[in-house]
């Protein structure tokens, strides 16, 4: 309530969550993302399995009686909102079996002006969050070939085009291949064993 | 659709029942295995797992039995994947109990997999992958037809080292030059 003027003030509240970047908050998704966060999901060209994601089928499933929210054991949903409100992408992690290990895909709002500004941004908030919290020793995004712009937001972020793989699924059309970038811990590195070349590899 | 596929050494066909497939997975991962550790599974997610379409899913996780021609014996199991909507790959991992290592049926039976996903899906590729330090399961990918496209460093940790995965695939018209596709039966 604004004393001097008697009337009711709407001042909005920074948003808050998991992890913080400049411009961008990560946090699990809440009731009133769904239905941003559909229209985002339908975006991504990798969030169809087994299905497309639809308003219902995510309302369905955040509120599925047994395994309710976006938030499971392995498989977390991080939207991602602007410091200043509104839901411009998501961030979709999947634990491995392998302790410290994550295969993630990510998503920023096609029609976000900024988007080259919020991609880096976010990318860089969730790997501060994993390794204050979490000791990973390899984090991965898989992209499409021609999301260009991820690639180099991932490249900005320190990742490094691991893997790719062609003819993985249909884009607009036409078989696309999948670009793995990953970032890996230094004891990893340190660590990494030296197996030598398998059958089919140079040298092998 | 055919389910069951023979070559010359093996034959793929589905599971009898819960119990052969659930005390084959049982024998097979009853103790962690030499690179990958624990891979074991409590029974009853076994049969909630075959329950459903006997392990012939075309969408979900799935498996045939791996049978010996000659001697009719259940040697293993060649699990698969078919495409999820929108995607244009499947993949095929091998288990073969040890007593029947090096006769090549693993690498039939991979073999006789890729016919049965690429005859019946509408895949471009087929795709596999294991660690670095198991040469003989890279190898047997490699001797099936398989080209080597890669590794994920650092992947998973065994006796204090991070060991890379390496990954394999075979596309439509690779498959489309393999031998076994001369020999190979279906539905015998």
């Amino acid at each position: 309530m604004d004393e001097t003027t008697n009337e009711q003030t709407t001042e909005t509240k920074p948003e808050r969550g998991f992890c913080t970047g400049g411009h961008v908050v990560l946090r699990p998704v809440k009731e009133q993302d769904l239905p941003e966060l559909a229209r985002l999901l339908a975006e991504n060209p990798f969030e169809r399995e087994p299905l497309p994601w639809t308003y219902q089928r995510l309302k369905q499933k955040f509120e599925d009686k047994e395994k309710p929210g976006l938030w499971e054991d392995r498989t977390h949903y991080f939207t991602i909102v602007r410091k200043t409100g509104g839901v411009v992408g998501f961030l979709h992690e999947s634990e491995d079996f392998n302790p410290g290990v994550c295969w993630n895909r990510l998503h920023i709002d096609e029609a976000a002006a900024d988007r080259d500004l919020l991609g880096p941004d976010a990318i860089w908030a969730y790997l501060e969050y994993k390794r204050r919290w979490h000791n990973p020793h390899r984090l991965s995004f898989n992209i499409l070939r021609p999301e260009e712009d991820k690639a180099g937001w991932l490249t900005q972020a320190g990742f490094e085009l691991e893997l790719v793989m062609e003819r993985v699924l249909l884009y607009r059309g036409v078989p696309e291949a999948e670009c793995l970038y990953t970032w890996l811990s230094p004891q990893a590195l340190a660590n990494r064993a030296d197996d030598g070349p398998v059958a089919g590899e140079p040298g092998g | 659709m055919h389910t069951i596929w023979s070559g010359e050494r093996v034959r793929l066909r589905p599971f009898k029942d819960e119990k052969e497939y659930s005390g084959l997975v049982d024998c097979l991962h009853g103790v962690p295995n030499d690179f990958w550790g624990a891979w074991w599974d409590p029974r009853p997610r076994l049969a909630k797992d075959f329950e459903p379409a006997g392990m012939l899913d075309p969408v979900k996780y799935s498996a045939f039995a791996v049978e010996r021609l000659d001697t009719g014996e259940l040697v293993g199991y060649e699990e698969h994947g078919g495409p999820d909507p929108g995607t244009i790959r499947a993949w095929v991992g091998t288990f073969i109990l040890p007593e029947h290592w090096h006769n090549g049926f693993g690498v039939e039976a991979k073999q006789l997999c890729y016919c049965y996903l690429f005859e019946n899906y509408p895949v471009s590729m087929v795709w596999s992958s294991t660690l670095a330090n198991h040469k003989r399961a890279a190898r047997g990918l490699y001797e099936s037809g398989m080209h080597f496209i890669g590794r994920t460093q650092a992947y998973h940790f065994t006796d204090g080292k991070y060991h890379d995965q390496v990954h394999y695939l075979i596309t439509r018209e690779e498959w489309e030059r393999l031998p076994v596709r001369q020999v190979l039966r279906r539905g015998s």
